[in-house]
Formats: C-alpha cells, structure tokens, sequence
C-alpha cells in the first residue's frame, strides 16, 4: 500500500490506482463528468484537473497513478476556475433546456454547473443538427445536448462488445452517429452511462421526472441471470421507465435490451382484469369468489371420477407462486406437474445431481479463470450479461475464449478459437478435447479417484481409433488450438447452453469433460439460465416432467396451465389436438394467450411489478421480487385460496406462507444468501458415446437450429406486446454463404422448409460465419409456423430446403 | 536558406524587425529551406513550439487565423477544451482577420488559448496554441488595429502538416498516435487497419524494427517511452489470435505491369503499393522463398517464418504475383524486363558479407562461413558445418548477435562473439545483446581477429588482438586502436565474419545501363527513386547499403507512389507530405529536453519471454506477446502527441 495526502488528508492505496480512485476511496469528491467507473478513464471532460505538490501543470485525477508521498489539492481557486471555463466551454455546446429535458433533476452537468455558480454563458458558436438516425429505435439522440463525453461509445465497446456507435467528424463538427449498421442490440449501455440527457428512452409515451415517480428496486422478470432494476413508475401504476441503478451483483447497473425495454408488456391495454368462463362456446365474466368455487369443484370432480390432473407451470413465476402450486398438485394423487424449465435447467440439475457436480456456479467466479469454453449458448440473447463478464475477463484480465457452436454465436466475434460441430456432435468435441487431455496427463490428478474415471480413460482412449480426424466435423487446426488453449490453462469457466443440454450425451460429455480439468473446484461451471425462475421451479417442483407429457397424454383430462403457454414451444396442432379432448382446461395469465382459447375457465394474473415474492437465479441465489405498483388479485391470491378450498393449508398471513416456502428451500432469509435447494452427491464419469449419432437423410440434409425457443410469451406471445422488443426483434432465416450459393439464394429470397412432420417458409438472409448444411432461425412473428416443423419439441430439426 | 527576421521558436527569441542591419542575427535553433517545392518559396513557419517569419509581407493576423482553422480540423473532438475552445479563438480570430473583430476578442483569445493549453486532453491543444499565443504576445499591435480599425486582413497562401515526434522519424511514416489509441480503445482490428495503409508486414516490424519512434517517444521525458513496436506486433497477432482474415484488398481490373527484382521488404512494399494502385506487379525472386533477408537473415527465434509468410499471403492476396528461383542477370536481364513491363523496380538486399581483411580469409578454409551466409543456410534447415563444435562470431551488429544465438539452437554449445570495442559501442539492438547474455553467449570485448589458423584446410583457431579505445571517429564512437604485441589465440571451429554486408549488383550488365555510386550502389535519387534509366526505379539496400527494415518497407512505398506517378504522365516528385517530412526533420520534432510538470509514473510494459535455458535450443520465438489487458494499459500511456505545422508561401 502506498501513502498519499489528499486535501491535507492522508490516504492509503493499493499501487496502481489512480489520484481519483484513490480519493473516491477516502470519500472525497473530485468533480467529474466523463469518469465512469465501468470503463477505462476517458478523460474528455477535464473537469477532475487537481494539483500536485512539485509539479507545475494540473493534471487529470482520473488518469494520473497515485504516488507514494505525494501531496494532491483537489480544490483551489485556480481549479475552480479552470473547472468553470470548461464547464463553459461545455455549455457552448448544450443548450440550456432543462425545464423541458429527461435528464432534469438527475443530470450531472445540471450539478455540476450548479455547483460553479455559471449563471450565464459569454460564448456561443452555432451547432447544426445533423439529425441523424441513432443506431436503435429505443433510444433518442439528441444531438445539439450531447456534449462528446465519450461515455456512450465506449461503452458500447467495453461493457457490451460492439461498435455501433462512434464518434464522428472532427472538431466542433464531431457528433456521436451510428457507424454500423446492424450491429446494435439496443442494449442501452450507452442510455445508462450517459449523464446527461443527449440519450432518452424513446419507449414509453410518458414520461416521468424523478419527483414525479416511485422507484423500487427488484428483479428482472426476463432470464435467470437474475439482474436487479430499477422500476420507475408513475401515476396510474404505469411503468415509465427501467434502469439499472445499483452497483451490485450480478449486474452492477448494466441491463439488457429485455431488462431495460421489455416492461411495456405490464402497461398492456389488453391485460386481463376479471375472472372468465366459458360455457357453450360462450365467455362470460365472472365474480372471483364464483372463479375459485369453480375451480375447485372441476378439479375434485375429475380427481373423484378417477381423471388424471396435469399442471404447466411457469419458470418465470414466484417461488411463492410456486410453492402454492406445488401443494394443489400434492392434493391429487399422480397429478403430473410439468414446466418449460424441465427442457434446459432440468435435465442439468438431473445430470448435475447423477454425477455429483454442485450447482452454484456464479458469474463472479469467472474472474479469476484463464480459458472461457462457450457451448451451445447465444448468450448475447439467453444471458447477455453472462456474455459483459466473459468481456470483462477477457479485457482486463487478457482470458483466451474458445466458442463450440455451429452457429457465429456472439462470443465468437472475440474467440481464439470458433470450433463448429455439426448440431448435434458436441459429444464427439467434448471427447476429442478429454482424450488430448488424457493423452497429455493434464487432468487434475485428484479426479482418478472419482468414481468412473479409469473405466471412462479407458474407452475414451481405446476408441481413438474409430474416431475420424475430425471429430463432430470440426476442423483439426482449430481443434489443437482449443486443446493446446486448455492445456495450458490452470483454471478453465464452462458455459454452456441449451445447444449442449439439448442432447443427453453432449452434456455428459461436457461434464466429463469439466471433471477431468478438475472442474468447479478449478474453475466453473456455468449453464445458461434461461427463465427468470427455473431454479426455483426445478427445486420447488420436484421432478418436474416435460409440458407435452403432461399435455399430450390422454390420461390427463384436466389441466391447469399457470403462466405458461404450450404454443411457445411445441407444435400448434398437436397443443390444440390435445386441448381440445380436456375435459378442463383451467389458464391464469396476464395477458391473453392462444391456450385461453380452449381454456374452460381463465383467471387474472399480477406482473412481476406488481406481486412480492422471490426467485431463484441461475447461480443459485435467492432473490426478492418486489411490489412497485398496486395490482387486483392475482394467481397468488387465486392459488392460495384455492389450495385453501381444495382442502389444503389455509394461509392467512403472507408470513406463514414464507416460514413454509423456506423450510422447502433450506434457505434463510436475505436476498443475498445463496439458496441450496441441490446438493452435489456422490457422483463420477459417466461413460460417453462413442459414435457419431446418425446421418440425417438425404433427402433432409440441412439441420434448421431454432433459436430463442424459450422466450417470455409476455413479450410476444399470442401478440405481440412487448412493443420495443417488436422494434428490434425480426423472424430471422439464416444461411451459410456457401449453402446459399448451392442453392441458388440471394438475401431476401423465399425458401421452402420441408420436415418429417411438416412444411414452413422463410426469408432468407445470408450470414458469413454459419456453419455450412445448417439454417439458424429466430423465432419471433413466426414461431407457430416453425414449431409445425416439429411434432416432438425440438431445438434442431432436419429438413430439405428449396427456393420458394 | 532563408534570412529569418522573426523567430519564438522555442523561447529562443529573435527579433530582427526593428533591428538594426549590424544587430540582426540568426537564431541557433531554426533553419528553414528557402523552397518548399519548386517555384514555392517559404515566407513564414507557425507550429507548435513558435513563429519563424523569412518574410515581412506575412499578414500574422490571416495566418493565425488559418493555423486555428488547421488545428480546429485536427481536433479529434474528444476533449471540451480542444473541441469547443479551439472552434471559438478560430471564429474569434476570423472575425478579426475579415474586420469585423472586436477588441475584446483579443483578449478574450489570449485567456482562452492559455486555458486550451493548460486544459487540453493531447497536442493538437496543447501546442495548438502555442504560435497564436506567441504572436499575440510578439505583434500585439497587429490584432489591436485589424480588430478596432476595422482593416481586412489580406488573405496569403498556406500549407499545413501534422506531424509527431514518433512519426517523424518513421521511415514508414505509420501514424502511430491513431494505431496505439485505437489499440487504448479496443479498436484492435482498426487498428491493424490503420498500420497497413503504411506497411504491409505489421508482424514482422512489429517484431524485429528498431524502433526509432520509441527513441523519439515524448513519453520518455515523463517516465518510460511507449513500446511502440510491441503494440504493433499485438494488433498483428491479435488477427492471426482471433483467426480473422483481413478483408482482402480487392485486386482492381489489370492495370500495367510493373517488374520488381527481388521480394525482400523494399520490394514486397513497392509490390504491394502498386497492387492497390490498380497495376500488376510481378516480383522476380532469386530465392525459393519471399522476405529477402527477413526471411534469410532474420531467424526464426526472432522471427518466424508463418508470420512472414501469413503476410506475404495478403500481399499476394492483393494482386502481386512471385516467381520464385528467378535469377534477374541469368535467366532473364534488366533490359528484358524493361521491354515487357511499363516499369522495373530494383529492391536486392545486400546480402554479401563484408571481408574482415585478415590473413587466411580467402583462403576457403572449412569452418570459415560468412554471417549471411551461415543464416541463410540455417534458415534453409541446414547446419553449415555439423563436425564444427565450437563458434566464434566477429561483429558488434544484429547479424553477428544473430549468428552466435542461433549457433545455439543448431546445437553449438560453444558460442562466442569477439567485438573490437566494448558493449557501450556496439550498434546492436541492446535488447538483443541482453537476450544473448542471458543465453550465455561468451562476448570477447576489445579484441579484433588478425589471422586464421587453419589445419588441413580447416579453421582451428583464431588469432587476435587486444584493442583500446582511442579518440571518436566520425560516427562518435571511440576509435578502437590496438595494443601491439597483445595477441592471443582462441581456439575453435568455425570463425563467422559479420562485419557488415554489401551489395552484389553483378546481376546489372554494362548494358542494363544503371549508373551506380562509388560505395557500388545504385545511384537513385533520393525523392524519387528514378536511376539514370528511364521507368527504371531502385529503393532499399541496393540503393542506401545495408540498413534497416523499416526504411525498406518505407521507401518500398514511395517508390510505388513515384512508379504511379511516371505512369499515369504525372510529374515524378516528392509528394507535399514528404516535403514536410523533411522540413519538420530539419526542425527536429522531438525536443529532449522538454519537461513535463505532471507525474509519469507509468513505466513501460515488456514482453514475456522464454527461459534462456530451454529457449537457447529451439527455434521457438523468444517473446510471445502481450496479453490484451496489458495492450491496451500500454497504448493508454500514449501522451498523442500530434502537432500541426504551417508554412505561409508565396
């Protein structure tokens, strides 16, 4: 530690930091505007200009090392009047129309020329308003307020890896603009990080001052990454405006286009209000009490006449919500309780649990690991905040990145090493990469004596022979590369997503393959969480089993569907074929869905802003969801007046209910306290495949990848209701430039799909980087149509392809 | 050279205006050229540390303003002080030099210029208003009446460059400011980019240049110099690390056909110019493998081959086609190539070694193997001579270092270098020197051989002398003299001369008609690269003897530009930018004895490195690169010290 005087203070610091970081630490104030602490110093404003004892000239706080011994005077008449003529000079270039900005009230360069007492400006030069279109709808740029900061371009580039935007043009004439075209992903990094107001929210059609609003801080209702917002909303509990506000994790302030823009969905003129019936093809509105008696009775009377009772239950919903659910379901012998969380964090925990693997890999243990493995995952779009920290690791801490994806998933843009398997042959990478391992004596000695481990050495080398060269069809440079990278590394992060999960013999491959390298203890182990809650529902929920299992089977003559909608992600024909014979079909949701449709009876359901509960994050923490505005009752209430009525545990207070939910989680109280519900057993290597799996036909040789499968039906579902999300999210048909060319595509053009199961068409765009027989698809308007293509739920589909 | 009758250039003060004729003098500091180009007279200098005027008639008030103008375009708009403020002195000051100022303006821009000085993120600020500052100081009288008379300042003639003392010494003339600051922002690919509008092999400079710019860096005044070299090797890696490809430069429709003799660096530069100027260059090589002596006389500890290669592959990439194992001289002369091509381009190396001129050395003695020649053998995979054990270089250059470190890694593990004087004089790389230390080459300080020893036609031994070190030579360094009846044997095997190369020209017949140089170079212009035959174009060692890399890359380059020109019927000569490349030389851009008022206290970051134990046996490259944290830490201490200079003309 080194010793400096601040002010006639005296401070200590670690070598290394800057005057500014050190003076921060002691809590005293250098004026900034520039500075954030997310990115690398800019030093554009000037502002934090101090003195130091010996030396003639000010220098930048925010960009000077802090010495041993030296005597640094942040305030001086000198400074304060530098600080002022810069400040001047900034308002040259910002006009003075505060009563009428975003930003008023919360604007840093309002308190800055506060502060320095600038009553008016003697300088002006005039400023022409190229009126440019910014790089997303999302946001507005208002180009005469923007003051050339910098904040916004860099953090374009050093929290969310890309370069929309940039400075432009030189001198005065300099603007922030767009530069690349399509490569903004309406993060709002750059929204967040610039203090002023030359960037606002351009979603909401009101608009609210800091006054004018209350603020609660909870949890992202989107992906499991589990990122803490902030909720601005205004009168009438509308949601006004979301932002990330504290500095802590997993987050610290920075969001994601859902997080940030995917709230409108709560403000949704459709929402459902009342309880409904249908009777006789007729719906009709009904009382509350009248909704639960109804319930009820249906459930009891299916239960006694022996009927088998299934419920799909949202990953996304509350613990509390959850739980509830858990109990109804407890009340009726052999009831099936299924969930889309089965299809991803499920079948982990099982494979977790089966081979002794604890599941509470955090995103902060990534810091310290010098080789990040990315399987399977688009993280940009399953947990683009996972994708910041592998950045951040990579750019301050110099990690290699190895990308295993037949897909240019978003990592691959920063990887040293893009392995592209044919879908479906993870397996085969997986073991290429072990058997190097093995073959190299780089295992962590102490996992010979898990169980498994010489029968599993023993197979995986004396197989190397049937294997090709090119395992998974992935190319052998690229592949010693990547062995080479692991080699060499001492602590190695897995990441991996429903690409890997997908197949049960890719993910036993990955998990050999992390136990070999002496994976969690010697690094981590991180899947994608895909639903804000499916920890939750996989803990709380027990085994759950697969939504069409409990829809499609025939035993099943009632259902309950909570906050989840089957048409999401399986088949439309068969969801409605099965629906169709219940003989009750009870839906609660916020909004309408297309199971309501054949639903005999739908209830009203609270958002996420306006109910209080807690999830479970992908890393395993519990975290609070809290009520920022009033809501009717909702599926908490219904639940628990339901379970009440069906003879369960009445809950009269809220603190009953949690007592309960906690003594099922093993968890204390705090949000910050990680939740256990799963512990690692005893567990070891589980034999791999060998083989490649089959060929596809030839009359079916492309494989069609569809991506985002899970998405909130929040968003769009049924319709469309997040509106922001429909402003920068498109149905996409990706092709390879080389599968293009073989069939003749342009950009644009219509092709064909044809399946097993079904036909669907498409747009096509080419997309340099996609592995050559694969089609990538973002599901989005045409979900329903894609989905026909599968009759099973399926992540890749083979098909034929032509030019429509 | 140009009578000054004004001078401020830094802080020397001359004033010649009132003077009387016996008081006039000239300042020490400053000389300009009386031309800039032909027919272009220099009246007046303005730039960053002052004002030289040559000529009275130079209205100072319509300079300044234009010189403002200069440094308001150069703003890169990234700090307020520069972006904002140097836009209001430059309004203010057009106000003024068009009559409609106002006196207060004249104040005004002298607080605002001293605050852009004080406050300003880089140079363009800091310095930018340094000449206008010293001129409202110098000619207060001038602004005062343009500014309350009312008079519309008469409107002159002006060219302006920008510059950086990094820059300025490149032979390549890379912009090196923007490629650190775009490495400082992530901009690695950009960056990468930036570098190959000046050079085309950024790996290979970025690993073995000798890296005038970081002796020039400001930097060093502070704390530690940049590693400028170091920086431009990561952006090069970071491509080949990231597997990425650069967008290939689309070879434009055939243009004409240029011939290049020789696909060393001058020649693979003037190749790749040319490429993208539209042409179709064909190098003729006498090896069987590109690089000239990057390739054959650098080895591969240093810098390995797939580096080279990768970046000849974008050259070729870009349209330039090799024939490998062409002997200009033999298979085909100059004179042919001059009947099929629009133009030829001579860029040979100097790939001969020079004679020690000691006793013995003709006499073909096994054992006794030329410098460049034992490289280019080891390059080829051979040892030049396995039965030899024991080595013992004579030189003090990179080639001698290079000859004794790779005898290691042919496994020799006797290597030893014998130098006349000490270590202090000797014009290797220092770096290099400190890697054969480590590798525990045995260095001979002060002795000089005077004889081979020879046994049945092979060297046994070598006799040399103790040298001391006597007065300065021409080149400053002591002059070793020796000290007589001091000699002494060493003993050994194989005894490598690496004193020096030349230039084997024996490949031009009397009829080719090149005129060459009484040191047996080609005699080419300086500018513009033109021989005594017409369309005829030489640059690189051919031309100046042996020297460095980066000068060959460089003037590779320019000569591409002068090939252009005689092509396209334009007027075969220095560009504008390289008229100021010169001026500001003669200037002198990096002032050493500059002094900052601010802390450094960043010191530079140094590659990791191979242990001297196991890397002395292998090939392997010494250094691998920085990890991208420690890149962009280091591009940050880039202080961007560009500058503007202008010169009125008339």
């Amino acid at each position: 530690m080194i010793t400096l005087t601040i002010d006639g203070k005296e401070v200590t610091a670690r070598p290394g930091t800057t005057i500014l970081a050190a003076a921060n630490e002691a809590g005293i104030d250098i004026p900034t505007l520039c500075y954030h602490k997310h990115l690398l110093p800019i030093g554009s404003c000037r502002l934090c200009l101090v003195e130091v004892e010996g030396y003639s000239e000010p220098m930048t706080a925010c960009t000077t090392p802090a010495l041993d011994g030296i005597a640094v005077t942040t305030r001086s008449e000198k400074l304060f009047r530098m600080r002022r003529e810069f400040l001047k000079l900034i308002l040259v270039s910002h006009p003075l129309d505060c009563p009428q900005c975003d930003e008023g009230g919360e604007c840093r360069l309002q308190e800055l020329v506060y502060e320095h007492g600038i009553e008016r400006v003697e300088y002006e030069a005039l400023r022409i308003d190229t009126k440019g279109a910014y790089a997303t709808p999302l946001i507005r740029y208002w180009e005469l307020r923007c003051v050339l900061c910098g904040r916004c371009y860099r953090a374009c580039r050093e929290v969310s890896g890309r370069s929309a935007i940039d400075i432009t043009g030189k001198g005065f004439a300099a603007r922030i603009a767009a530069t690349n075209d399509g490569d903004c992903i309406s993060c709002g990094e750059c929204l967040a990080l610039c203090p002023i107001g030359a960037l606002t929210e351009n979603l909401s059609p009101v608009k609210s001052r800091a006054w004018q609003s209350d603020r609660t801080d909870t949890t992202c209702p989107h992906c499991g990454f589990g990122c803490r917002l902030t909720l601005n909303v205004c009168e009438g509990g509308v949601i006004s405006k979301i932002f990330g506000k504290t500095d802590l994790p997993p987050n610290h302030a920075s969001l994601c286009v859902r997080g940030r823009f995917g709230y409108d969905f709560h403000n949704h003129p459709s929402r459902l209000t009342s309880p409904c019936r249908t009777a006789g093809g007729e719906k009709k509105t009904v009382e509350w009490e009248a909704a639960v008696q109804t319930a009820a009775d249906r459930l009891q009377r299916l239960a006694a006449e022996g009927k088998g009772l299934g419920f799909i239950v949202s990953s996304r919903v509350t613990n509390e919500e959850l739980y509830l659910l858990s109990q109804i379901a407890g009340l009726f012998k052999g009831a099936r309780v299924a969930s889309s969380a089965f299809y991803h964090t499920g079948k982990i925990a099982a494979a977790f649990e089966k081979m002794g693997i604890g599941f509470d890999g955090g995103p902060e243990r990534l810091s310290g690991c010098d080789v990040i493995i990315v399987a399977g995952a688009d993280l940009l779009v399953n947990n683009h905040l996972l994708a910041n920290k592998v950045r951040e690791t990579v750019i301050h801490k110099g990690a290699r990145v190895i990308v295993i994806d037949p897909l240019p998933a978003s990592l691959a843009r920063i990887a040293d090493a893009h392995l592209q398997p044919v879908p479906g042959q993870d397996a085969l990478v997986f073991n290429a990469l072990s058997r190097r391992i093995l073959n190299e004596g780089r295992h962590a000695k102490e996992v010979e004596k898990l169980e498994g481990f010489a029968e599993f050495k023993k197979t995986l080398l004396d197989a190397a022979a049937v294997n090709s060269a090119a395992p998974g069809g992935v190319d052998e440079a690229l592949l010693e590369k990547a062995g080479k990278l692991i080699g060499e590394a001492d602590r190695i992060a897995v990441l991996f997503g429903s690409g890997i999960s997908d197949r049960e013999e890719s993910l036993t491959a990955l998990l050999n393959f992390c136990l070999l390298k002496g994976l969690p203890g010697q690094g981590v182990i991180i899947p994608t969480a895909l639903q804000a809650n499916a920890r939750g529902a996989v803990s709380i929920l027990g085994a759950v089993t697969a939504p069409e299992d409990a829809l499609f089977s025939p035993d099943t003559a009632g259902i309950v569907i909570y906050e989840e909608d089957p048409f999401q992600f399986l088949s439309a024909e068969k969801v409605k074929d099965a629906l169709a014979k219940k003989a009750f079909v009870l839906v609660c949701d916020i909004l309408p869905t297309r199971v309501m449709d054949f639903a005999h009876l739908t209830i009203p359901s609270t958002t996420f802003a306006e109910k209080a509960g807690t999830v479970i994050s992908g890393d395993g923490t519990l975290r609070e969801v809290k009520k920022a505005c009033a809501g009717g009752q909702g599926g908490l209430e219904f639940l628990q007046e339901l379970l009440n009525r069906l003879g369960g545990k009445r809950y009269t207070t809220r603190d009953e209910l949690d007592a309960d939910l906690k003594k099922s989680l093993r968890i204390k109280s705090g949000d910050s306290v990680k939740a256990k519900p799963e512990s690692a057993g005893k567990g070891g290597f589980l034999l791999p495949p060998l083989s490649a799996p089959s060929a596809t036909a030839a009359t079916r040789p492309y494989r069609l990848i569809l991506r985002d499968l899970f998405a909130n039906h929040h968003l769009a579902g049924k319709e469309v209701y997040g509106k922001g999300c429909a402003m920068v999210t498109k149905d996409m048909l990706y092709v390879s430039p080389e599968d293009a060319t073989i069939l003749g595509l342009a950009d644009g053009d219509a092709v064909s799909m044809e399946s097993v199961d079904g036909t669907a068409t498409g747009t096509v765009t080419i997309k340099p980087g996609i592995r050559k027989g694969v089609l990538e698809c973002l599901l989005f308007r045409k979900r329903g149509e894609m989905l026909l293509l599968s009759r099973k739920p399926a992540k890749v589909i083979d098909v034929s392809v032509r030019k429509a | 050279m140009e009578k000054i009758i004004f001078s401020s250039w830094q802080e020397e003060l001359v004033d010649n205006r009132t003077a009387a004729e016996q008081d006039r003098r000239q300042p020490g500091n400053v000389k300009l050229p009386a031309e800039f180009r032909t027919g272009e007279r220099i009246k007046a200098f303005m730039g960053w540390d002052g004002i030289v005027l040559c000529d009275g008639d130079v209205d100072i008030v319509d300079m300044c303003a234009r010189y403002a103008e200069a440094v308001q375009s150069e703003s890169c708009g990234k700090c307020f002080p520069c972006r904002v403020g140097t836009r209001l002195v430059c309004d203010w000051l057009r106000k003024i030099a068009s009559g409609e100022g106002r006196a207060e303006n004249v104040a005004r821009i002298g607080d605002l210029a001293r605050q852009i000085r004080e406050g300003s993120k880089c140079s363009i600020g800091q310095t930018g208003m340094n000449p206008i500052l010293h001129a409202l100081k110098y000619f207060p009288q001038a602004f005062t009446d343009a500014a309350t008379k009312g008079r519309k300042s008469p409107e002159g003639r002006y060219r302006f460059s920008v510059t950086a003392p990094c820059v300025s010494v490149c032979p390549s003339s890379l912009d090196i400011p923007r490629y650190v600051e775009e490495i400082g922002e992530q901009r690695f690919a950009e960056s990468l980019a930036t570098i190959r509008e000046s050079i085309c092999m950024a790996g290979t400079l970025g690993r073995v240049c000798i890296r005038p710019c970081e002796s020039n860096c400001r930097r060093a005044n502070l704390d530690e110099s940049i590693s400028i070299k170091n920086l431009k090797r990561f952006a090069a890696d970071y491509e080949i690390e990231k597997d990425r490809h650069p967008k290939g430069a689309a070879a434009k429709s055939a243009g004409r056909k240029v011939a290049i003799i020789g696909a060393g660096p001058a020649g693979l530069s003037c190749a790749y110019t040319l490429a993208l100027k539209g042409y179709q260059p064909t190098i003729f090589e006498k090896l069987p493998e590109p690089g000239g002596m990057a390739a054959v006389g650098i080895p591969d500890f240093r810098l390995p081959r797939q580096i080279l290669g990768r970046e000849v592959d974008i050259i070729k990439g870009a349209g330039v086609e090799i024939r490998y194992g062409v002997e200009v001289g033999k298979e085909i002369t100059l004179t042919d190539l001059r009947k099929d091509y629009a133009a030829v381009f001579i860029g040979v190396g100097a790939h001969d070694s020079m004679p020690m001129g000691v006793e013995g050395e003709e006499m073909g003695y096994r054992g006794f193997i030329p410098g460049v020649r034992y490289l280019l053998d080891i390059s080829q995979g051979k040892d030049p001579y396995p039965e030899g054990k024991k080595v013992v270089v004579v030189g003090g250059g990179n080639v001698a270092i290079d000859c004794v470190r790779s005898s290691f890694r042919i496994g020799k593990e006797d290597a030893n270098l014998v130098y006349r004087r000490t270590i202090v004089e000797m014009p290797a790389d220092p770096v290099e020197i400190h890697d054969a230390e480590e590798e525990k080459v045995k260095f001979h300080y002060l002795c000089n051989p005077t004889r081979i020893l020879s046994r049945e036609g092979k060297v046994v031994g070598v006799e040399c002398i103790r040298m001391e070190l006597g007065e300065p030579d021409k080149s400053g360094r002591r002059r070793p003299v020796p000290v007589a009846g001091s000699e002494f044997i060493i003993e050994t095997d194989i005894l490598i001369p690496a004193i020096g190369q030349k230039v084997n020209l024996s490949f031009l017949s009397e009829k080719d008609g090149i005129r060459l140089t009484k040191w047996n170079t080609i005699d080419a212009d300086e500018e513009t690269f033109t021989t005594s035959q017409e369309g005829v174009f030489a640059s690189g060692d051919c031309v100046t003897g042996p020297d460095v890399l980066v000068k060959a890359t460089g003037t590779g380059k320019k000569a591409a530009e002068k090939i252009d020109l005689y092509l396209s019927g334009g007027k075969v000569e220095a560009s504008i930018d390289e008229k100021f490349k010169s001026l500001f030389s003669q200037l002198g851009v990096y002032n050493k004895k500059e002094q900052f008022g601010a802390i450094g206290g960043l010191k530079k970051a140094h590659l990791p490195m191979l242990e001297p134990e196991t890397r002395k046996w292998s090939f392997d490259e010494v250094e691998t690169g920085y990890k991208i944290n420690e890149a962009t830490d280091e591009a940050e201490r880039c202080l961007r010290c560009y500058r503007i200079g202008m010169i009125a003309i008339g």
